[in-house]
């Protein structure tokens, strides 16, 4: 186990490198005392969300790629990001003021939560197929009514609609609430880590295995469906990280789970964190939406570490 | 049952015809070519004076208003609330996308759009079919004159016209003299909050900016509406603070008593709609820009 945990040790040394240049990059001219300020609060707050929204994601698709068995799923299939984009979307074209806006995308996020549950859950059995399907069905529902909702909206409200579809950290809440979130969700997920190693092997043989794979199946979508909720709240719904952060942990660490979450939550972190470091600085002072500058870099690089895996 | 075509009338419609293709100016004497340039450089020219004109946005609405073409308004698109009056036209959907069939049910002989506003593709469509669509730049405090004169020469308007293009000019000019020697302030107008959207010079809010003695912190972007990092703001000290309703989120600037804007209180709600739309009331948007600008310089120390 050296290979997985020098690869961590990189990612936990990426993270706080990224930190430090989150912290420390965006110019500095002024007195102290103003700079101090800039950096404690616009500067720390906005790298901690990034930090926290990135490893809730990456948490997240991971999990959701061991519940689906399916390498292509991303934690926004779960129809949990279409109930906060609209609860958002529609915050943003009453006016209200941003801290409405996290509250609509809170709300929409546990609507569609609550949704999903009570569909899936109904008259049969709970296969996971139906929990998924549904949780599938929902989204393309939502995302039909985003979709209405931004042909709708006037000119001025567009943008801001757009940024937050595409991530945005610019006006990310307190991190807080997604840092506490992320500690808890890693600590509640770790145990399950050899569970997922047996589940990942398939239904059958986990439950020969004597895992119980119907509770299983009910946590890990918990977890995964919260930690997306708080990511999409935190940061709007940006993409891709989510599918990619699992399969970066892959290729670096390997299938076992109780590595691969922890290299997951921290690939996804310092993707978001490099995302967002960009899209503030590149063409500053002019500002990119995190979302796009990530898929830019993002999907580059794991078909060039995807390639140097399959040579190895 | 097809039905055969009497062979009089038959003649008598083909000579109608032939009359009309042949015959010198058939319509009243009164009515002559009228041709007016667009945003594009190339010239629109009505065969006479246009009677059915639907507006693709709320300003160009104002601006045949205030040349009192009003009578020859055929439809416009939704927010068309100035002057009041203007609620009464037909609508033909939202300004950023008009509904093409209810725009040409209302069979109009002109239809007038704004380059950076109206869709292009529905202009593009509307000039296949053969409706004359004439193109505002709306886009310099100085287009604003220009397109009253065009409007007011293509809906035979041009001496009410030309009275509201003088009556904007001598406004225009007269601010722009009386703010030419102010002591220049550093100012910042937020269009949005979150992302942070501002102006540039090249908006026409940067123009009018320019014009009351405010040096705009964002400069020449490379766009008009640029999205903006907060904490070049907090560098660069402003002294004035803009924005229009709605405003959201506008007093959070307040958290930082550092820039000069907070400490002076000159952080400026501007009047509704009038600085935003590039139509005749832009100068009571300058002029409220201006006494904006006034406030904050004798609140500075």
């Amino acid at each position: 186990m050296t290979r997985a945990a020098g690869a961590l040790l990189t990612l936990i040394l990426l993270v706080l490198g990224l930190f430090a240049l989150g912290l420390w990059l965006g110019g500095s001219s002024l007195e102290a005392d103003i700079e101090r300020r800039i950096v404690l609060e616009l500067r720390l707050p906005r790298v901690l969300a990034a930090f926290a929204a990135g490893g809730l994601l990456g948490l997240a698709g991971a999990l959701i790629q061991v519940l689906t068995r399916n390498p292509l799923a991303d934690p926004y299939i779960l129809g949990i990001s279409g109930g906060a984009a609209s609860g958002a979307l529609l915050a943003i074209l009453a006016g209200l003021p941003l801290l409405f806006q996290h509250l609509g995308a809170a709300a929409g996020a546990l609507t569609a939560l609550l949704l999903v549950m009570a569909l899936a859950h109904g008259a049969g059995a709970w296969t996971h197929h139906r929990l998924l399907l549904t949780g599938v069905a929902l989204a393309a529902t939502l995302g039909a009514f985003i979709t209405l909702l931004l042909a709708l909206a006037p000119e001025t409200a567009l943008r801001g609609m757009l940024f937050w579809l595409m991530g945005d950290l610019s006006g990310a809440p307190a991190p807080w609430f997604a840092l506490a979130g992320l500690t808890l969700l890693t600590l509640l997920t770790l145990p399950w880590a050899r569970d997922l190693n047996i589940l990942a092997r398939g239904e059958t043989s986990a439950a020969a295995l004597g895992v119980s794979v119907k509770s299983l199946r009910w946590t890990v979508y918990l977890l995964a469906a919260t930690a997306t909720a708080l990511a999409v709240i935190t940061a709007g719904s940006i993409g891709f990280v989510g599918l990619l952060a699992p399969h970066l942990a892959r290729l670096l660490i390997g299938a076992d789970h109780r590595y691969t979450l922890p290299g997951a939550i921290l690939s996804g972190a310092s993707l978001v964190m490099l995302a967002d470091l960009l899209a503030r600085t590149l063409i500053a002072p002019q500002q990119l939406p995190a979302g796009a500058v990530l898929a830019l870099i993002g999907a580059p690089l794991f078909l060039i570490l995807m390639q140097r895996g399959a040579r190895a | 049952m097809p039905v055969k075509p009497e062979p009089f009338l038959s003649a008598l419609i083909a000579s109608v015809f032939c009359f009309l293709l042949l015959a010198p100016a058939p319509r009243p004497l009164l009515a002559a070519p009228v041709c007016a340039s667009m945003a594009d450089e190339t010239r629109l020219c009505l065969e006479r004076p246009a009677e059915r004109v639907v507006s693709l946005t709320p300003h160009l609405t104002e601006m045949l208003h205030a040349i009192g073409a009003q009578d020859r308004i055929a439809g416009v698109v939704e927010h068309s609330d100035y002057p009041p009056e203007a609620a009464r036209h037909p609508l033909v959907g939202p300004f950023h996308a008009p509904d093409l069939e209810r725009l040409l049910s209302l069979r109009p002989d002109l239809v007038v759009s704004w380059r950076t506003g109206s869709p292009a593709a529905l202009i593009e469509r509307l000039r296949k079919l053969g409706l004359p669509v004439w193109i505002a730049r709306s886009e310099r405090l100085d287009d604003i004159p220009a397109e009253l004169r065009a409007l007011g020469g293509l809906t035979g308007q041009d001496s009410a016209a030309g009275q509201a293009a003088r009556d904007y000019e001598s406004a225009l000019s007269g601010l722009r003299a009386e703010y030419a020697n102010r002591r220049p302030l550093r100012g910042f107008y937020e269009i949005w909050a979150h992302p942070l959207i501002t102006v540039s010079d090249r908006h026409f809010i940067g123009e009018a900016m320019h014009l009351c003695g405010i040096e705009n912190i964002v400069g020449s972007a490379s766009s008009a509406t640029p999205t903006w990092n907060e904490e070049a703001v907090i560098r660069a000290r402003p002294e004035l603070l803009l924005t229009s309703p709605p405003a959201r989120d506008f007093q959070r600037w307040r958290r930082w008593p550092e820039l000069p804007a907070v400490r002076n209180d000159a952080l400026f709600i501007l009047p509704p709609d009038v600085l935003m739309r590039p139509g005749p009331r832009l100068i009571e948007g300058v002029r409220a820009l201006c006494s904006s600008a006034d406030r904050a310089r004798s609140a500075r120390p």
